[in-house]
């Protein structure tokens, strides 16, 4: 029941594109078609599961001086051995997703949710969370590329990328407006809006109050 | 200086580690790869060659360019600079008796939907000509291909490759 809890947190309460604004470079440049968008979101799905579960794992062995680092270089690694095993092994897949793969070390996701999570929770809850995001992550690049892409046959402006930061922007005030609505119809107070600062960042660095 | 050893140790520990899976990996993955590879190019040469074509044979002519010669056809690999993102390989296929076939695109980075029609509609528009005597320019230009409407940088430089592997053709041709 917990470990459903966390993937669906990921999916929607936490989702890490329309709630907790990360990621947006492979966002932008994906989305221009549903195809390469739902693929750079599964890619980034797989390793992100990986990844979690790996940090998670050596999260005891690792001082926190140098965590950091550490991290980035499972998630370096993860993501080449990805790279090879599918070049390798699913050419054709390759060839639609082949350069977003290195797009993944840079993802904001990945390392935020390393530091934020399987840095302090057990390797299944990791792998859960994992899922979780990587699901909600696909998901808003589906949402947002099915937009651009329809917007597009019309408007071709909205698949270049100044239409990628309008359609986006829309987006994520509609869905900060629906939010507020559900709230108001469920007689729960409007949510607050996140604080980006040290007591209300996600990516839940251990500064002290 | 007891904590500074330990920071030092377990970063070359997870360092030595990972790289130890890559490289095992690269190892393992090498082989298949060029396999792999090296099927994709000659699913893209048995693509743009004349329908029913046989087994492809590697040559080289004078100007040390390599090119493949099946029994109905050539194909060549031909890249351009002046796509509107860049650099855009393309393979051309030719016929026996002096008609440009077809050619299909290796790697692009054209905008989607707009340019990116090089890989699918504009083939059409340049398919099965003669090599020599088609004037190997977009209509803006005052030649006889018609561009994709709103993407014509793309369109001339896949006609400006095109022209280049005809001046190739045609010095195969000549055996040169």
């Amino acid at each position: 029941m917990r470990k459903l809890k966390i993937i669906i947190n990921g999916i929607i309460r936490e989702n890490p594109t329309f709630v907790l604004v990360l990621g947006m470079c492979p966002t932008l440049a994906t989305t221009s078609t549903v195809s390469s968008g739902v693929g750079m979101g599964l890619a980034a799905a797989a390793v992100l599961v990986g990844s979690n579960a790996v940090i998670s794992m050596i999260r005891k062995f690792v001082p926190s001086q140098v965590r950091i680092p550490c991290y980035i270089v499972v998630i370096a690694a993860f993501v080449t051995v990805l790279q090879m095993l599918m070049q390798a092994f699913l050419p054709d897949l390759y060839k639609t997703l082949g350069i977003f793969i290195p797009l993944i070390v840079v993802n904001c996701i990945i390392l935020g949710r390393a530091e934020a999570f399987a840095s302090k929770n057990t390797v299944a809850d990791s792998v859960c969370d994992g899922i979780g995001m990587g699901l909600g992550f696909t998901f808003a690049l589906f949402i947002v590329s099915l937009v651009r892409e329809s917007i597009g046959i019309f408007a071709p402006m909205a698949t270049m990328p100044p239409g990628g930061f309008i359609v986006l922007g829309c987006l994520l005030a509609g869905m900060n407006r629906l939010g507020r609505f559900l709230a108001k119809r469920s007689g729960k107070p409007e949510p607050e809006p996140l604080r980006i600062d040290c007591r209300h960042c996600v990516m839940g660095c251990r500064v002290k109050d | 200086m007891k904590d500074f050893s330990k920071l030092v140790l377990t970063l070359t520990a997870v360092c030595v580690i990972c790289g130890a899976v890559v490289s095992t990996a690269y190892m393992v993955t090498k082989e298949p790869i060029r396999i792999a590879n090296e099927a994709k190019k000659r699913a893209s040469i048995l693509d743009v060659m004349p329908e029913g074509s046989g087994d492809p044979v590697t040559k080289t002519n004078l100007a040390g360019r390599i090119y493949w010669e099946s029994d109905k056809g050539y194909a060549m690999e031909i890249s351009s600079n002046s796509g509107y993102a860049g650099r855009i390989d393309l393979m051309l296929g030719f016929t026996k008796d002096g008609r440009f076939n077809k050619y299909s695109v290796l790697s692009h980075s054209e905008t989607p939907t707009l340019g990116s029609h090089i890989t699918d509609t504009f083939v059409a528009h340049v398919t099965n000509r003669p090599a020599a005597s088609t004037d190997w320019r977009v209509t803006k230009d005052g030649g006889e291909i018609v561009p994709i409407s709103s993407a014509t940088i793309s369109s001339r430089a896949v006609c400006g490759a095109i022209a280049e592997g005809c001046a190739v053709y045609s010095d195969i041709l000549e055996g040169k």
